[in-house]
């Protein structure tokens, strides 16, 4: 039997990975918090059921999947070719963990980075991931096409993420 | 078809996915290699994980942003409310001090009867008189003095603005003082690239109908400020920096064209030291003393002793000599250039501005603290060796990439920080900062620079290409040419620009040879800076 003392370290050095996940293929922020929030529930509700030999990580993701594999809300917003075996894969994909110290490295490392952009860069980013805005309404602002503004964010997150990577030293030159 | 976990198409599915916009297809096309290959799974969890840091971090962000607006506000709402309290308290004490004298003194008669007749004397506003300091200026546009005693927070700031803005040069031989200011001004205008208000509005003002005497003042680059105050100083006047004015007051005290003999050490003292052990301070004195047309008195060893000026004077030489530390101080400026061994995929090009400000992402963000990146800048500062001019010239940009090196080339000169990429400009000249005019050279090229594709880019210099060989680079937002550059194709395999700065205001400071190698996997790149001889 766990002691539901345990839950919360072991939660909260997850959260941030089942988040992601979740995120993986619950597109919508809003849907996507709830579905946090409904599974963060079950995990606490089943915690007894939980296998201490196993990683608490890869169980949170479990129910996670099934959560989003059984409610029919959800699954009508995930494409046909979305078969069970793919979230499994998915699932699988967050294997090695990412812990707090982790994410909150990760963080730090994007926030030097973020300095560093280029005015328009960096307004481009904040535009669309800070205030949301659409890629189309980006387009006709900057006299863009919606394809250009798609390659430049791409573009842009993928220096990011390199320089994260390069600033933890994951990363070669 | 399967498709590498690192390729730009899986990045490109995985992006539209998580961005929300992948088509039916795209999202079995993804679906397709997760569920078919551990790596791609690993890395779209990996791309998954970006996104929500991504968007978690740029959150903090903006709540911290606001959490610092609301602190401030917050710190203003507090300090109206103390001093909403203070004036409470001293109108409290005020009441009860004027209830204790209505009480205390002898109160006969009409009260509104006033039981004195004083006047409030002129001298009452007065600044305390202190011994042996006399009042310096006339009273000339005395309101407008006095605003600015006041009004600290609109002087200063202009006044640190005009001391920050650089003209090119100042060559004036026997000009009356009003002309001599009316070129200042001129010169202010045309180099106000960033088309500054107060700068724009800004006027010097002198008292009517003064104005006539001839001044001879010559420098190179120097602050606007310095050289009104250099002018105003050899003319007998001193300068008061108000809202959107430079007012020149006549002095009263002493004589300000009486020559006075003055030792060479004593004004070396004055200048303060200097950490460059290159420079030799005495040599730039006589220099500047000369171009006054001051008489100079040798010692036998050769070295000046003394020198005759009058007050005016002496302080143009020291606002000369502070002129040149300041531009010495400023941001090296630098030109950077980086290859790539990636092989090119279009012609000789100028980049447009979203391309140029990718590539300088790309400069910045692949800046690995551990290791040096693949970016070279080139300090052009000004050159201390003996006999150089420190007048604007010409360089020359020698640059080729080496085997299949892609070389991108910087050709708007500014100060290059990468920890500090953001804005830099001086005068608001056309820098690297905002939209930086970004060559690619494709290999095997030198750069071909007279190839590049004409392109027009709102406010930066655009590019009108002449057929045959030479490019004309001019400054789009204003007429004049503030920074011309001639590219010419040369002679010389390797010698493909000649990049005249003559009347670009930082001119003075690109006047050093300089060279440079920067090496990567692929090869070499030389770049060569020099000076075209006079």
């Amino acid at each position: 039997m766990n002691h539901p003392d345990h839950f919360l370290p072991l939660f909260l050095e997850v959260q941030s990975d089942l988040r992601a996940f979740i995120g993986a293929m619950v597109r919508d922020p809003v849907t996507r918090e709830d579905v946090f929030q409904e599974v963060s529930m079950v995990l606490w509700k089943s915690f007894a059921k939980y296998d201490p030999s196993r990683s608490f990580g890869a169980w949170a993701r479990g129910v996670a999947a099934r959560k989003i594999l059984e409610d029919h809300r959800l699954r009508a917003r995930l494409p046909e070719a979305f078969p069970p075996e793919v979230i499994e894969a998915v699932a699988a994909g967050f294997a090695e963990e990412h812990g707090r110290g982790a994410w909150r490295d990760r963080e730090q490392a994007l926030n030097q980075c973020l300095e560093l952009l280029p005015e328009r860069s960096a307004a481009l980013i904040a535009d669309r991931y800070q205030k949301g805005q659409a890629v189309e309404e980006l387009a006709t602002e900057t006299g863009m096409t919606v394809e250009a503004i798609y390659q430049a964010l791409s573009r842009l997150r993928k220096q990011l993420r390199e320089c994260v990577q390069r600033r933890l030293g994951l990363l070669n030159n | 078809m399967p498709l590498h976990p690192q390729s730009p198409e899986f990045a490109r599915l995985a992006t539209r996915w998580l961005d929300g916009s992948a088509t039916a297809a795209e999202a079995a096309l993804l679906w397709q290699n997760i569920g078919a290959d551990a790596a791609c799974a690993r890395e779209f969890a990996e791309q998954a994980r970006f996104d929500l840091l991504l968007q978690d971090t740029l959150r903090e962000r903006q709540k911290e942003q606001q959490i610092a607006v609301g602190a401030r506000q917050q710190v203003v709402r507090n300090q109206r409310k103390v001093a909403w309290r203070r004036t409470a308290a001293v109108a409290a004490v005020v009441l009860a001090l004027g209830f204790l004298v209505w009480l205390v003194l002898p109160n006969q008669g009409d009260p509104i009867r006033p039981v004195a007749n004083a006047r409030v004397s002129p001298r009452s506003l007065r600044p305390p008189s202190l011994p042996g300091i006399k009042p310096r200026h006339t009273t000339v546009l005395v309101a407008r003095q006095d605003k600015s005693a006041s009004g600290g927070r609109t002087a200063e700031p202009l006044r640190r603005l005009l001391d920050d803005f650089f003209l090119t040069g100042v060559d004036l031989d026997k000009v009356p003082l009003r002309q001599a200011l009316k070129e200042l001004e001129d010169q202010l205008r045309e180099l106000n690239f960033a088309s500054n208000a107060e700068i724009a509005a800004l006027h010097v003002q002198l008292p009517a109908g003064q104005g006539s005497q001839p001044v001879t003042f010559h420098s190179g680059s120097i602050s606007f400020l310095k050289a009104v105050r250099a002018l105003a100083g050899l003319a007998g006047y001193d300068v008061n920096v108000a809202d959107a004015s430079v007012v020149l007051v006549a002095r009263t005290n002493g004589s300000p064209y009486r020559p006075e003999s003055r030792s060479v050490a004593d004004l070396l003292a004055g200048l303060g030291g200097t950490d460059d052990p290159t420079r030799n301070r005495l040599a730039e004195l006589v220099n500047d003393a000369r171009s006054l047309n001051l008489q100079v008195t040798f010692a036998a060893d050769g070295n000046a002793t003394s020198l005759v000026s009058t007050p005016g004077e002496a302080q143009a030489l020291a606002l000369l000599a502070q002129s040149r530390d300041q531009v010495r101080s400023l941001p090296a400026l630098r030109f950077y250039v980086k290859a790539t061994p990636a092989p090119p995929d279009s012609q000789d090009r100028i980049l447009t501005g979203i391309e140029a400000d990718q590539v300088r992402s790309d400069f910045l963000l692949a800046t690995n603290p551990q290791s040096p990146p693949t970016i070279i800048t080139v300090p052009m500062q000004e050159s201390s060796a003996p006999g150089a001019s420190a007048q604007p010239g010409e360089i020359y940009i020698v640059a080729g990439p080496v085997g299949t090196d892609r070389v991108y080339l910087n050709i708007t000169p500014g100060p290059i920080d990468l920890g500090q990429p953001a804005q830099q400009t001086l005068n608001g000249a056309p820098s690297n900062s905002q939209d930086p005019v970004i060559a690619y050279i494709k290999p095997p090229d030198v750069i071909q620079l007279n190839t590049l594709i004409p392109a027009t880019l709102t406010g930066i210099p655009i590019i009108t290409a002449n057929p045959g060989k030479n490019v004309n680079y001019s400054a789009g937002a204003t007429a004049s040419p503030n920074v011309t550059t001639l590219l010419n194709a040369g002679t010389n395999a390797n010698v493909v620009g000649q990049v005249p700065i003559s009347s670009n205001a930082l001119g003075t400071l690109f006047s050093t040879p300089s060279a440079a190698l920067v090496k990567n996997a692929a090869g070499a790149v030389q770049i060569t800076f020099f000076p075209v001889p006079p």
